[in-house]
């Protein structure tokens, strides 16, 4: 008997249920920390099986969203970190989807964020897209309220030259 | 806007708030999850359903040919008769394993090994397992037929990352009753090799037939091979008895493959159960902090 063909039980009922809600709330998230759809499909695909191994226990959690986001955080933090291991090049930024219909200014800010380090892409985002505080964001990232002033500092400076450099240049 | 805090914001949301929604791959979620949750706590379940389906292949065998004063496999906890093959041996050694308590353990092999512990009376429906992870301990318990499944604070010191939002100590209580431990396994998946469940069973031999021979040591070898539409396993297996003729030890080795993510996966597992202390005493205490599982 395969999976496929087997009823629902109640917990199966309810996992589906979240990932319905789920999917459209994180992808987009997972998009700003991978740089393209492939792989954030991928990613958060990857974050919510492990969401149901735990599925018993995790589902009388108060904010199960808050649990996956911070899966979703670090199970890319960690791949980036087990690539760059793998890898012979040093600093590999994560690989850019085609710009597609964005328009000029978002083309050249997914490329100055993707130029940045995992973890600081991922304070950015948690910070600014997902509009967390600075204690929310060390919370989702196991990390100090130092760490993520620190860090977004770093990244925010490093967009900002970035996005100085005439091949950047924003619209104003 | 003038600032980059201020401008990033906007930026960020217009990088993907153009992007189309998508239809979430529940399907191939829940089989995905399903297999992990498989690999995770059940080599375990692995080794018990192969158990099972031995028992369940030789207990046809009996019932076609029944012994005088015996018609087939019955749970009478009857003494281990003198079996005629490796298949009679294995089914006389399960009745014998029958409706008796036992403490179990169950080690996976590989760097993510777990290793689980606990004790089931098949009598009174009592029993508990757990398996230490990183972040928690995790712990099912049977109390007469009440399943209360929860995380215990670990020993050693918390991962960096982990922790935060965990509730230690609180169980959820599972509507309705139960003769044996899930172990967060799905619930077909029997954590009793000496569960009394003809149904169980005859269940796992329609789904895995395994073949039954004798080692030149005397212990017992089994083999079957199961397959789903994107996946396939094969099983191997060692049973050891103890004085008694009851179930020592199930020493398991396997491989499987799988193309669910749209290439070719493969990977091997290992695992062995051992069971033992038969007829311990087996008293649990109901948790405190309980909440009802919806």
């Amino acid at each position: 008997m395969t999976d496929q063909t087997k009823p629902l039980s109640t917990a199966d009922e309810s996992y589906v249920a979240f990932v319905e809600v789920a999917w459209q709330r994180h992808i987009r998230l997972a998009m700003l920390l991978t740089g393209d759809r492939w792989r954030a499909e991928e990613l958060l695909q990857d974050s919510l099986v492990k969401v149901y191994e735990r599925w018993r226990r995790l589902s009388r959690l108060d904010d199960l969203h808050a649990y996956l986001r911070r899966a979703l955080v670090n199970n890319h933090t960690s791949n980036w970190r087990r690539r760059r291991r793998e890898s012979l090049v040093a600093d590999v930024p994560d690989r850019v989807a085609p710009a597609g219909d964005l328009g000029p200014d978002a083309v050249v800010v997914r490329r100055a964020l993707m130029s940045l380090p995992a973890k600081q892409r991922a304070v950015v985002v948690l910070r600014h897209y997902e509009d967390l505080t600075e204690r929310e964001v060390a919370r989702v990232l196991g990390c100090s309220v130092g760490t993520v002033k620190s860090q977004n500092a770093r990244a925010l400076d490093k967009l900002r030259h970035l996005l100085d450099e005439p091949s950047y240049t924003l619209s104003r | 806007m003038n600032t980059l805090d201020e401008q990033l914001a906007h930026r960020l949301h217009d990088i993907v708030d153009g992007e189309p929604d998508s239809v979430p791959p529940t399907g191939a979620l829940l089989e995905r999850g399903r297999r992990a949750r498989r690999r995770r706590t059940t080599t375990m379940v692995s080794a018990t359903c192969a158990l099972l389906a031995l028992g369940a292949a030789t207990a046809a065998t009996v019932a076609t040919m029944p012994t005088p004063g015996r018609s087939g496999v019955t749970a009478e906890g009857t003494p281990p008769a003198r079996p005629a093959s490796p298949a009679m041996e294995l089914v006389s050694a399960v009745t014998a394993s029958e409706n008796i308590s036992y403490r179990m353990r169950l080690t996976n092999s590989g760097p993510d090994g777990l290793r689980y512990e606990g004790a089931f009376d098949p009598t009174t429906a009592t029993g508990y397992v757990r398996v230490a992870l990183d972040d928690s301990i995790m712990t099912e318990l049977l109390i007469a037929g009440t399943r209360y499944e929860g995380g215990e604070r670990p020993h050693g010191p918390l991962p960096s990352d982990k922790g935060p939002g965990e509730t230690y100590g609180r169980y959820g209580q599972h509507p309705g009753t139960y003769d044996r431990l899930s172990l967060y396994a799905d619930g077909s998946n029997v954590l009793g090799a000496a569960a009394p469940d003809p149904a169980a069973l005859f269940a796992a031999l329609k789904s895995a037939n395994a073949t039954i021979t004798e080692n030149p040591d005397g212990t017992l070898h089994f083999e079957y091979a199961t397959s789903a539409e994107k996946g396939s396993t094969t099983t191997r297996g060692d049973v050891t008895l103890d004085g008694d003729g009851r179930i020592a030890k199930v020493a398991i080795t396997g491989t499987w493959q799988t193309t669910a993510k749209g290439r070719l996966d493969k990977g091997t597992f290992a695992s062995t159960l051992e069971l033992f202390d038969y007829g311990v005493e087996v008293k649990v205490n109901r948790p405190t902090d309980v909440v009802m599982v919806r």
